[in-house]
């Protein structure tokens, strides 16, 4: 926390415009993370190679942020870049946008890596794919939107066939029948639905086509030239982490828990179950990425080449390091 | 601490228990050692039986839904209905009616259990146009590996979980071209992997600890295994074998496996699928048989072991026990007691070693008795001689009695002295308890003190000191001695000593050196006059100590006058001289 505060004040005061070095030594290496959204296991392999001291093999002393709703996806990436924080969990489409701004971030690895926007409606309302969304009431994310218009366009669907409500977070309005369907993250709102006790039928975004990486681990170019055995160290480490909480998914939770308690145990097991597949299929090794699929982004975010070199806003040289010799390519 | 026993028994113990449990070990280890490389031989064949049996029904599987899918993408019928529905939009009856000809040939293979899902996939969207599931019609699967490879030919995807499925999947596709060679369409076929678990999963002829399971190039577990039921897709595999078949290789070895227990395990890399299989046991299973070879070979070990222990005692105990007493028995013979006899039976040697040892006891105490009887007798010649000479010596004393003329009471005193001291010998011989040793100190004190109360004067202050050493003197020798002792003392009591005057004799009988004896006799009286002699001096007394030095001890006399007189006689200290009779 000193530390924190310490690197706050030179910030503050200007001196802190590049990187903190990551400790004087090995064994003083702070490295502070910003996580995408609040304490839940959706960083549950995070929170286990923390507790396991997978960080500590590697003289890491790791330290999380959850995120301020207020705090932009821009912000975040600026932090990044002063040095406030070395890495950041944040959605791959939030990056790339980041990227064509001139921010210079870099994904390092994908830990959702199947696009987890789903459209949600009660299990009996009839609405199995896309088509019957038209003269249907929906619910929109603002972060879902891009997705959701590509696939409208990509299925000619015209846009003002269907009624936007407009969003609500926590929203029960499905459950009411106020509203037909909802684009939700499955492993967030989709859950907190379920929870509710109502039964959902779900149209996958992935199924028509449209791929996106969520939770994805991201450093700058400087930190990357400047300090690459820990970026290295620091992905080993989470990697291995993720591994073991999707072996061990009740000490995923409980790992969660020890940084929020107040969370209800059996919902964070539920949605740690729910993500497993999202994160893992078995078709490439934990965190892999695929250009093709950054290159699909860049298109559905409509970023011209001119404005994003999609090559810079990745790289596999990590990931590559760990996983020498894999050149997976993608199944569904 | 000694490694062999000093007893004999023990020797004899530790003998036979080393020559027989010495090559009982080495069989027994040799016995357990083959056996235990017979099992791991065996049961690694068995093992490697097992991972090859299952790559080849994995490889026919394989094959099957290649082939399968070969079969569709040629199948008139099919290629009839994907004709008609490659002409979009789908609208007239002919369209529908191949929809439904394709879904319904799509579901028929479904119920044959080998597929689990069939899509055929439009050539230009990517967009499912039929499947065997209905809610897949509409999605699209344009970015997908085994849409876009399975356009230009047939392609095989590696084993994965599929979102959309739920569940894990393989997916075959391939073009369905006309015979103009026109692409129609992509046929996609998701593959049931229950067969494939099957074939993992059967246990014909596997033991309770023996895995069987697929792990793929990222050491994610494929297939349910013994120890990880529930572990397909959610858990990693980093065991020696895994590790071996990923890098390549194909083996049967000893290893530790994911659980770092050591196991006997066959492990081979299935390049077609990517994949590799474990076949494994646990060691301490497979060497069940081995550890209850080696626990039955060393309880029959032990068993003879203890017989070996018991049948050596007994025979130690058997062999020494006459042995034992026949040291008892010459222990017993040698402590005197001459009518001891072993009297053991019996038909072996150690019963005629010990009728031998009872023989001879009764011959040494014959020998003994014989002795015991010639010891008496020589002890009477002694006792004989002595009352002959003390006869003398009263036949002498008779006649100093009745002699009137003094000159001749001195040489008949001397005579008598002379006799004394020879009358000395045989009576201390006759009183010792060894007739073959002579007490010189009692001999010499005794001899000097009788010639003390004869001839020292009564208020004399003459001290007599004696040096007294018990050398081997031969009987002659002692006697010439005592005679020699007799007749210096007697001089120096009558002459060193005038006036009453106060003096001492030393007498001395010691070892000179190694081969040489001193006899001294030495007073500090007077002396004699300067010019005088001794080996030229006329009496009868010094002649007698020059004969008997030089001729009976073969010594040589000298004699100082320097103080006193000191007379002293280097003689040869003969050998032991053989007993005194």
């Amino acid at each position: 926390m000193a530390f924190r505060i310490i690197l706050l004040l030179i910030i503050l005061t200007g001196t802190g415009c590049t990187p903190p070095p990551p400790g004087e030594t090995k064994n003083q290496r702070i490295v502070p993370v910003q996580l995408k959204w609040r304490h839940q296991t959706q960083f549950a392999g995070f929170y286990l190679a923390e507790n396991k001291g997978f960080y500590d093999e590697y003289h890491l002393n790791v330290q999380f942020t959850q995120r301020d709703p207020n705090l932009s996806g821009h912000q975040i990436a600026r932090d990044l870049v002063s040095g406030k924080t070395l890495f950041a969990i944040m959605g791959g489409d939030i990056l790339l946008t980041e990227r064509a701004n001139e921010i210079p971030i870099v994904a390092i690895a994908v830990i959702i890596q199947k696009t987890p926007y789903a459209y949600a409606s009660l299990k009996g309302s009839g609405i199995k794919r896309p088509l019957d969304l038209t003269g249907k009431k929906l619910m929109l994310p603002p972060d879902g939107k891009i997705q959701h218009f590509t696939l409208l366009k990509k299925m000619g669907i015209p846009q003002d066939s269907i009624e936007y409500l407009p969003y609500e977070r926590n929203s029960t309005q499905l459950a009411t029948g106020a509203i037909d369907a909802q684009l939700v993250y499955r492993t967030g709102s989709g859950a907190r639905l379920e929870e509710s006790g109502i039964e959902l039928n779900y149209i996958w975004m992935d199924d028509y086509g449209i791929r996106v990486y969520a939770d994805t681990i991201v450093t700058t170019e400087k930190t990357i030239q400047n300090h690459p055995d820990l970026v290295l160290d620091f992905l080993k480490a989470s990697l291995r982490g993720w591994q073991f909480a999707i072996e061990n998914p009740e000490e995923a939770v409980k790992a969660t828990l020890t940084h929020a308690p107040d969370l209800h145990h059996d919902f964070q097991l539920k949605v740690m179950h729910i993500q497993t597949p999202f994160i893992h299929t078995g078709e490439n090794p934990m965190g892999w990425m695929m250009p093709s699929v950054w290159k699909e982004m860049q298109i559905l975010l409509k970023i011209p080449e001119e404005r994003l070199d999609i090559s810079k806003a990745h790289t596999m040289k990590f990931l590559h390091e760990i996983y020498p010799g894999e050149t997976g390519e993608q199944n569904q | 601490m000694k490694l062999f026993p000093k007893s004999l028994p023990g020797q004899i113990l530790a003998g036979l228990i080393a020559f027989s449990l010495t090559p009982l070990t080495v069989v027994g280890f040799m016995a357990y050692s083959s056996g235990r490389q017979s099992i791991v031989h065996h049961v690694q064949t068995h093992l490697e039986s097992v991972a090859i049996l299952k790559e080849q029904a994995i490889g026919r599987w394989s094959q099957h839904l290649q082939h399968s899918l070969m079969w569709l993408t040629r199948d008139p019928r099919l290629l009839k209905d994907a004709k008609v529905l490659s002409r979009a939009p789908i609208s007239s009856p002919d369209q529908r009616a191949a929809l439904v000809s394709m879904a319904d040939e799509f579901n028929r293979l479904i119920s044959l259990k080998d597929l689990s899902l069939i899509s055929f996939i439009d050539i230009t969207t990517g967009q499912v146009m039929v499947s065997s599931d209905p809610s897949w019609v509409g999605k699209f699967r344009d970015k997908e590996s085994f849409f876009t490879l399975g356009r230009h030919g047939h392609y095989t995807s590696d084993i994965f979980v599929s979102l959309s499925m739920g569940q894990p999947t393989m997916v075959v596709s391939g073009p369905i071209i006309d015979p103009q060679g026109k692409t129609l369409g992509i046929v996609a076929a998701h593959a049931n992997l229950d067969r494939l678990n099957t074939i993992m999963g059967e246990r014909t002829g596997l033991s309770q600890t023996t895995e069987t399971f697929l792990v793929n190039k990222s050491n994610l577990l494929i297939t349910p295994t013994v120890f990880a039921p529930a572990g397909a897709f959610k858990k990693w595999i980093f065991g020696e074998g895994a590790q071996r078949a990923i890098a390549g290789e194909n083996g049967v070895d000893l290893f530790m496996d994911y659980r770092d227990v050591l196991v006997i395990g066959a492990y081979r890399w299935l390049p077609d699928r990517k994949l590799a299989l474990i076949v494994k046991q646990d060691a301490a299973e497979a060497f069940g048989p081995a550890t209850f070879l080696g626990t039955q070979i060393a309880i029959v070990g032990l068993a003879v072991s203890f017989f070996v222990i018991l049948i050596s005692l007994i025979f130690a105990k058997q062999l020494t026990t006459p042995l034992k007493q026949l040291v008892q028995g010459a222990q017993t013979i040698g402590q005197g007691n001459l009518n001891f006899r072993l009297d053991i039976k019996g038909p072996d040697e150690i019963t005629l070693l010990s009728k031998a040892f009872d023989q001879m006891a009764e011959n040494l105490k014959t020998t003994m008795i014989s002795l015991d009887e010639k010891e008496i007798l020589l002890r009477e010649i002694h006792h004989r001689v002595k009352n002959n000479l003390q006869m003398i010596q009263s036949l002498l004393n008779l006649q100093m009695n009745k002699t009137e003329n003094l000159s001749c009471l001195g040489p008949l005193q001397d005579s008598k002295n002379r006799i004394s001291s020879i009358a000395l010998v045989h009576n201390t011989l006759y009183h010792s308890k060894d007739l073959s040793t002579i007490d010189l100190d009692q001999y010499f004190q005794e001899l000097v003190n009788n010639l003390a109360n004869i001839s020292r004067p009564i208020d004399s202050h003459i001290t007599l000191d004696y040096e007294i050493q018990q050398l081997p003197l031969s009987l002659d020798a002692v006697i010439a001695c005592g005679l020699i002792t007799n007749e210096l003392v007697t001089n120096a009591l009558k002459y060193a000593f005038p006036c009453n005057r106060k003096g001492e004799i030393i007498i001395k009988l010691i070892q000179w050196d190694k081969t040489q004896a001193l006899l001294m006799v030495s007073d500090n009286g007077v002396g004699m006059p300067v010019d005088t002699n001794p080996r030229k001096t006329a009496t009868l007394g010094l002649e007698l100590v020059h004969i008997l030095s030089e001729s009976q001890l073969e010594g040589t006399l000298n004699c100082d006058m320097t103080k006193g007189v000191t007379y002293s006689i280097h003689f040869p200290l003969t050998q032991k001289a053989e007993p005194h009779g």
